[in-house]
C-alpha cells in the first residue's frame, strides 16, 4: 500500500431526515481504494454499506445529509458541480447494480445504449466506432454472438445476460473504479459462477479498482483482496481478506461467519447464531451498537463506544472492540470438498 | 419415466413414509390469441417420484425455474396436479374431496419465504397464529391460548400477541409464519424458501428453531431452498431439480461428497465457499449457456445442452431416475463413480470446459 490512493474516504456520515426521526445511515466511515484493488465492503441489511457507495456515486437523494470529504483522483467529489459530477460518473467510476433493468432503459437496442454510453462521454468518437466498440464489449463480457446480440433490446436477453451487458456498460469507458452493489445476488449459482468470471475478466481488461458490496462471504472469499465489516452504519473491522476469514478481532465478524453454514464441511453440529437482529438506525444502542448482541460486552461497552484501532503497527488491520486483543482465536476454515 | 414401484421409490429408506410421490406432473398452458388458444405449456413437475420418511428432512434445491417450488404447492394441492401419485401416509391426496382435503391440509402445512406478504398486517400476531385453529373448529379462547404457548415455542414472547405484524423484524415475522403453520399440530410441513429473505445472523436462529420443533413435534420437513448450504446443514436426504425433474438424490453427505450427476458436480463447484485459501485454490467448473426454457425443454437428457460430459445418446435417450449406489439415484447414462471428479472425466474424453480458479486465472482443460 505504497501507492496513492485512488479513492479516500475520511469521516463520512450520511442521515436522512424521516417522518420516524434521523436516519444515521453512514457514521464516520474512513477508507481507502487503492488503484486496480478489490475491497469488499460486507454487512447485514441497514449496515450502511449500500449508502457509503451511493453517496460516494453522489446518487444520494437531496434530503440525503452528507458530511465528510471524498477524494477520488485528487478531486473532492462532495465539492463538485453536478455537472462536473456526471462527468466522472460513467467515465472514472461505474457502477454496476443489483437489478441490471435499473440500469437498462427497455426501449433502446443493448448496442444503442453501449454506443450512447461511449459517445456522452467521448463526442469525438464516431458513431460507426462506438458501435464496433460495443461489439467489442459484449465480447469481453463473453455474450454469444455479439454482432447478432446488439441489435436485441434488454427483454430479450436472459437474466445473467442483462447483468453481462450492465457490466459491459461499466467498463465502456476504461473506468478507474468499478461499485458493484450485490451485483450476483439475483443470479442463479451457475450464472453467478460465470458473471463473477465476467467481472474479474472485466476488471483485468480496464485495470480498474472495485469496490464489492455484498451480504455473500463466499463470493468476499474469492475475489477480495481486502474486506471491511459494517454494521449499524459503522465500520467494524478491516484487513486483508486472510486477516479477515482467519483471525478476525472482532465479534461482530467472528458471529457473522460462525452463523454460515457451509455446503464444504460435514457437520451436524448447531449453527451458533448472533442473538438479536441487527439495529434500527434511527435508534441506535449507546456505546458499542453491537452490545446488545455480543456474548463478551462489558459494562464499558455501554458506557464508552470504542474506536475503530490498528492491531498491527502498518494499520492494515483494523478493528472497532474494546477487547480486541482478548477475544478468543477465531478461524474460518473448511475441509476440502469434491469439485 | 414410467410408474415407478411404490416401494422403489427413490429415496424410500425402508421407514415408514409419510410421503409417497410418484410421476407427479405439472404443467402451466401457455395461451395466446384472441381466443387464448393453447399453444404449449411450461413443464413445470414433470415427474417427479420420491419418499420422504416420518420425522426426516428432505431437502429439494435447484435453480430458478426448476419447479421446486411448484412441486410444494402441488403437493398441498395449492395447485392442482396435471396428473399423477401422491400417497400422504397411504391415503390418496390427489383425489380428496374438498371436504378430506381441508382436513388433510390441518397435517400438511406450508412455511412460505416472504414473511412480509404471508401475514395479515391488519390481525394481531395471535390472531393470525389462531386463525388456523379456529378455522378447524377450535374455539376462540382456546385457540388464543394455544396461540400464545405457540409464541414461546417459537422464541417469542407470549407478551407481544398483541402486537401486529410490521412491529417485528424479518427473523421474527419468520418466527410468526413458522407458529401458524404448528398451530394445527401438522405431520409435514412443506419449507418453501424458509430463510432465503433472512439476514445471514438471523437465518441461523431460523434454522436452529427449526431443527428444535422438528424434534419436539415430531415433524417430517419438505425443505425447499437454492442455497446449498442451508440445505445441506438441515437435511438427511437432498434431491437436487433441474428443469422439472429430480436428477439426483442421496443421503446428504453422499450427495456432497461423492455426486453421480454432472448437473450437481457443477452446482457444487459453482458455489463459492466462506474460505479465501480453498476458494482460490480449486478448480470450479463454469457451465455454459443459460437455462433453457422449461416451455420448450430440451430432448432426451435435458441437461444434455450444458453438460459437458454428454453423449451421442444424451440427446436421444432419455435417462431414467436409477440408484447408482445402494440409496444413491442419479438419471444420467454417464454417472461419475464415487472417487471420480467431474473435471477428471472431462480430460479423460479429451473435452474443452471453462474451468476458473481465482490465483491461475481462467484455464481452459
Amino acid at each position: 500500500m505504497t501507492t496513492e490512493p485512488l479513492l479516500s474516504v475520511r469521516d463520512l456520515t450520511v442521515s436522512f431526515d424521516t417522518d420516524d426521526g434521523l436516519v444515521q445511515a453512514v457514521n464516520g466511515v474512513s477508507f481507502d481504494v487503492h488503484p486496480g484493488e478489490t475491497l469488499a465492503v460486507v454487512g447485514e441489511s441497514g449496515s450502511g454499506k449500500s449508502v457509503t457507495a451511493m453517496a460516494t456515486m453522489r446518487l444520494l437523494p437531496r434530503s440525503a445529509r452528507i458530511s465528510g470529504s471524498i477524494t477520488f483522483d485528487g478531486r473532492d467529489l462532495l465539492s463538485l458541480s453536478d455537472r462536473e459530477m456526471r462527468r466522472i460518473q460513467g467515465e472514472d467510476i461505474a457502477m454496476i447494480f443489483q437489478d441490471p433493468m435499473t440500469a437498462l432503459n427497455p426501449v433502446f437496442t443493448v448496442g444503442n445504449q453501449l454506443a450512447e454510453a461511449i459517445r456522452i462521454h467521448h463526442p469525438d468518437v464516431s458513431k460507426k466506432a462506438a458501435s464496433e466498440r460495443s461489439i467489442e464489449l459484449l465480447e469481453i463480457v463473453g455474450i454469444p454472438e455479439p454482432r447478432i446480440r446488439v441489435e436485441n433490446y434488454p427483454h430479450e436477453f436472459s437474466g445473467g445476460m442483462r447483468q453481462r451487458a450492465m457490466i459491459a456498460m461499466a467498463i465502456a469507458n476504461q473506468p478507474k473504479l468499478l461499485i458493484a452493489d450485490e451485483p450476483t445476488t439475483a443470479l442463479d449459482v451457475t450464472i453467478q459462477a460465470q458473471v463473477i468470471e465476467v467481472m474479474r475478466k472485466a476488471q483485468e481488461a480496464t485495470g480498474a479498482a472495485m469496490i464489492l458490496i455484498t451480504h455473500d462471504l463466499g463470493l468476499v472469499a474469492g475475489v477480495a483482496e481486502r474486506v471491511q465489516v459494517m454494521y449499524g452504519g459503522r465500520l467494524f473491522e478491516t484487513g486483508d481478506t486472510g486477516t479477515i476469514y482467519y483471525r478476525s478481532r472482532n465479534p461482530y465478524t467472528q458471529g457473522l461467519m460462525r452463523s454460515i453454514p457451509t455446503f464444504a464441511k460435514r457437520t451436524d453440529e448447531r449453527l451458533s447464531p448472533i442473538p438479536g437482529s441487527p439495529p434500527s438506525a434511527i435508534n441506535l444502542p449507546a456505546g458499542c451498537s453491537f452490545r446488545p448482541r455480543c456474548e463478551f460486552a462489558e459494562a464499558i461497552c455501554r458506557d464508552e463506544e470504542p474506536a475503530l484501532r490498528p492491531l498491527d503497527p502498518a494499520g492494515a488491520h483494523q478493528s472497532r472492540c474494546h477487547f480486541a486483543e482478548e477475544l478468543p482465536d477465531f478461524s474460518q476454515r473448511t475441509a476440502e470438498v469434491a469439485g | 419415466m414410467t410408474a415407478t414401484e411404490r416401494d422403489t421409490l427413490p429415496g424410500a429408506t425402508g421407514a415408514p413414509p409419510v410421503l409417497e410421490v410418484t410421476d407427479l406432473v405439472k404443467y402451466y398452458p401457455i395461451r395466446a390469441g384472441i381466443m387464448r388458444k393453447q399453444v404449449g405449456s411450461v413443464h413445470a413437475v414433470d415427474g417427479v417420484s420420491f419418499a420422504l420418511g416420518a420425522t426426516e428432512t428432505l431437502g429439494i434445491v435447484g435453480e430458478s425455474g426448476c419447479g421446486k417450488t411448484t412441486l410444494g404447492r402441488t403437493l398441498l394441492r395449492l395447485v392442482e396436479p396435471t396428473s399423477g401419485q401422491v400417497l400422504f401416509n397411504g391415503e390418496d391426496v390427489v383425489g380428496a374431496s374438498s371436504s378430506r382435503m381441508r382436513e388433510l391440509r390441518q397435517d400438511m402445512q406450508m412455511v412460505f419465504q416472504d414473511p412480509f406478504a404471508s401475514l395479515n398486517p391488519r390481525m394481531p400476531v395471535q390472531d393470525i397464529i389462531s386463525e388456523p385453529l379456529q378455522i378447524h373448529g377450535t374455539d376462540k379462547k382456546e385457540a388464543r391460548i394455544k396461540a400464545r404457548a405457540l409464541l414461546d415455542a417459537v422464541g417469542l414472547s407470549p407478551e407481544h400477541g398483541n402486537r401486529y405484524p410490521h412491529e417485528f423484524s424479518g427473523g421474527q415475522r419468520q418466527r410468526i409464519g413458522i407458529a401458524r403453520s404448528l398451530a394445527v399440530n401438522p405431520e409435514l410441513v412443506v419449507l418453501d424458501e424458509p430463510v432465503s429473505a433472512l439476514d445471514v445472523s438471523v437465518q441461523a436462529q431460523v434454522l436452529n428453531l427449526l431443527e428444535d420443533l422438528q424434534e419436539e413435534f415430531q415433524l417430517s420437513y419438505l425443505f425447499i431452498a437454492h442455497d446449498l448450504s442451508v440445505v445441506r446443514h438441515i437435511s438427511d436426504r437432498v434431491a437436487v431439480m433441474y428443469l422439472g425433474q429430480i436428477v439426483e438424490l442421496a443421503d446428504r453427505d453422499e450427495l456432497y461428497e461423492a455426486p453421480a450427476h454432472p448437473y450437481t458436480h457443477s452446482l457444487l463447484s459453482a458455489v463459492p465457499v466462506a474460505d479465501p485459501e480453498m476458494e482460490r485454490s480449486r478448480e470450479r467448473i463454469i457451465l455454459e449457456g443459460d437455462l433453457p426454457s422449461p416451455a420448450n425443454p430440451p430432448t432426451g437428457c435435458r441437461f444434455h445442452t450444458r453438460c459437458p460430459i454428454a453423449q451421442d445418446n444424451c440427446v436421444t435417450d432419455v435417462p431414467p431416475l436409477a440408484e447408482v449406489r445402494p440409496g444413491h439415484w442419479a438419471s444420467c447414462h454417464y454417472a461419475l463413480g464415487p472417487d471420480e471428479t467431474l473435471v477428471q472425466r472431462v480430460k479423460d474424453l479429451g473435452r474443452e470446459v471453462h474451468i476458473a480458479n481465482s490465483d491461475t486465472g481462467v484455464t481452459t482443460a
